[in-house]
């Protein structure tokens, strides 16, 4: 179980206070909230990236995550092969072990004949399951998703909640999502944890929230 | 139709701007250059002096923006990614080498760096009248060019990029040299361009830490104080044709090879 205690982090006007949750494993949790709420922010602490100035995340190191940006941030100067790659290049995995690995991920999602690739030729749907195939080819603990969907047309993103859902079901993945649109939260969470203004608003399932919202906030949230 | 018009002229009055520029940058060079007859330039690049003048120049310039490159990526490395106090002051201490006069500069060299300076005594180096001393006064004078062009081109390079390697395993570091710096290579490779022209152009600073041996823009203006314009001349044309063709072969392996 991976436990986020009291993270308290501050630059500048923006704020998170006292973040509280646990992450029992293979549960995917959402964090939802408006712009400037914070959710990014406490991703890139959950990461690894961002020292909180207090609290701890426990039983989950560098390394052990996976971060994907909604505009996948796959390595334009290597192509998909490489980006795939990189992380167990990182490891200093051999290169048997990197070939097979990758073709074995690549071909789960269906991109295996693109290898070769430049990443920038690829199309928006090839890029999401190639970003999707670098995170998971380095098995993380976490998945982490700072809003995947948010730039795509409604095509692509309901390719990806299926995508989401099916490796979620086959690699029984931990994934935290952060997302500002409680519907998506609702189809693919077990869990929602709302933030408004750097803090917890409240935790629950998206039921609980939608039934017996803890303020007016998260009632017009979950409308 | 009369926004058509309106776009066309807005096009025409850019380029009534931009024309007294170009033209004056251009008219200069081409017109003593063709003043330069091609037999002249010949007979001049056989002289023994004018090939040691320029090798000295291209060669010192490079050393130069090698080790420029180095020390500076790094920096502008730091300058692109990092918050910190006393940016604005590291910034502008990169903007001296550009705002004082480059005799000034070279006094402050050698005051600095020569034979009885602290370090010329300590390290027993000599840096007066040898090409160490015209690296240095050209390091000195054009490594802003470097960094604050790679500064420019890290900047480009969403952070992201790197925040995605670090959470796959790779360490700071090597976020930096397998994504940052590929990714901002085109403009890494256009600052030590802009600094190694920089550097071959040198005159002020180079003239107070050594005048021997010679480089080139030296050598024309020994040769105009010493014989007049028409002797300095064919040593002027040729250090510009081949800078120019040099800038134009590697401007164009920039936007060619490296191009998306």
């Amino acid at each position: 179980m991976i436990k986020l205690q009291n993270i308290s982090y501050d630059i500048g006007s923006f704020l998170l206070k006292n973040i509280s949750f646990e992450l029992k494993k293979g549960e995917i949790v959402a964090l939802v909230g408006p712009s400037g709420a914070g959710k990014s922010v406490l991703l890139e602490i959950i990461a690894g990236l961002i020292e909180p100035k207090k609290g701890e995340v426990t039983e989950l190191s560098q390394g052990e995550v996976a971060l994907i940006f909604q505009d996948y941030m796959l390595f334009p100067h290597l192509n998909l092969f490489d980006n795939i790659g990189y992380g167990l290049k990182m490891r200093k995995k051999e290169k048997k072990e990197i070939e097979k690995a990758v073709k074995t991920i690549a071909k789960e999602l269906s991109i295996d004949h693109l290898l070769a690739r430049r990443v920038t030729t690829l199309s928006g749907g090839e890029k999401q399951r190639a970003s999707l195939a670098r995170a998971l080819v380095v098995a993380p603990k976490v998945l982490l998703l700072d809003e995947p969907t948010a730039a795509l047309d409604v095509l692509l993103k309901r390719e990806l909640h299926t995508l989401i859902k099916r490796i979620h079901k086959e690699h029984n993945q931990t994934i935290i999502l952060v997302t500002h649109d409680f519907r998506e939260a609702s189809l693919l969470a077990d869990r929602v944890v709302v933030l408004d203004g750097g803090r917890v608003v409240q935790i629950g399932t998206p039921k609980q929230l939608k039934e017996n919202p803890t303020n007016e906030f998260v009632a017009a949230f979950t409308e | 139709m009369q926004r058509k018009r309106q776009k066309r002229y807005f096009t025409l009055f850019l380029t009534a701007f931009s024309l007294p520029i170009l033209l004056f940058i251009l008219i200069p060079v081409f017109s003593f250059l063709f003043k330069v007859s091609p037999t002249d330039m010949a007979t001049t690049l056989q002289e023994k002096e004018v090939i040691a003048s320029l090798i000295t120049t291209f060669r010192a310039s490079l050393w130069a923006t090698f080790a420029a490159t180095l020390f500076g990526i790094p920096l502008a490395y730091l300058l692109s990614r990092k918050r910190f106090y006393g940016k604005a002051f590291v910034e502008g201490i990169l903007d001296i080498p550009i705002i004082i006069p480059h005799t000034a500069a070279g006094i402050a060299l050698l005051s600095t760096f020569g034979t009885r300076s602290l370090f010329g005594q300590t390290t027993g180096l000599t840096i007066v009248g040898n090409e160490l001393g015209i690296a240095i006064a050209m390091f000195f004078v054009s490594v802003p060019f470097l960094i604050n062009t790679a500064k420019e081109g890290f900047n480009l390079v969403d952070v992201r990029y790197e925040k995605v390697a670090i959470t796959l395993g790779a360490s700071p570091l090597k976020a930096a040299t397998t994504i940052a710096i590929p990714m901002a290579k085109r403009s890494i490779f256009a600052g030590m361009l802009l600094m190694w022209g920089r550097g071959v152009s040198e005159f002020g600073a180079v003239m107070i830490l050594a005048y021997h041996p010679m480089t080139a823009p030296l050598l024309i203006y020994d040769r105009f104080e010493s014989f007049g314009l028409a002797y300095a001349r064919p040593v002027t044309a040729i250090l510009v044709l081949i800078t120019l063709l040099m800038f134009v072969f590697f401007r164009s392996l920039l936007t060619e090879k490296y191009d998306d």
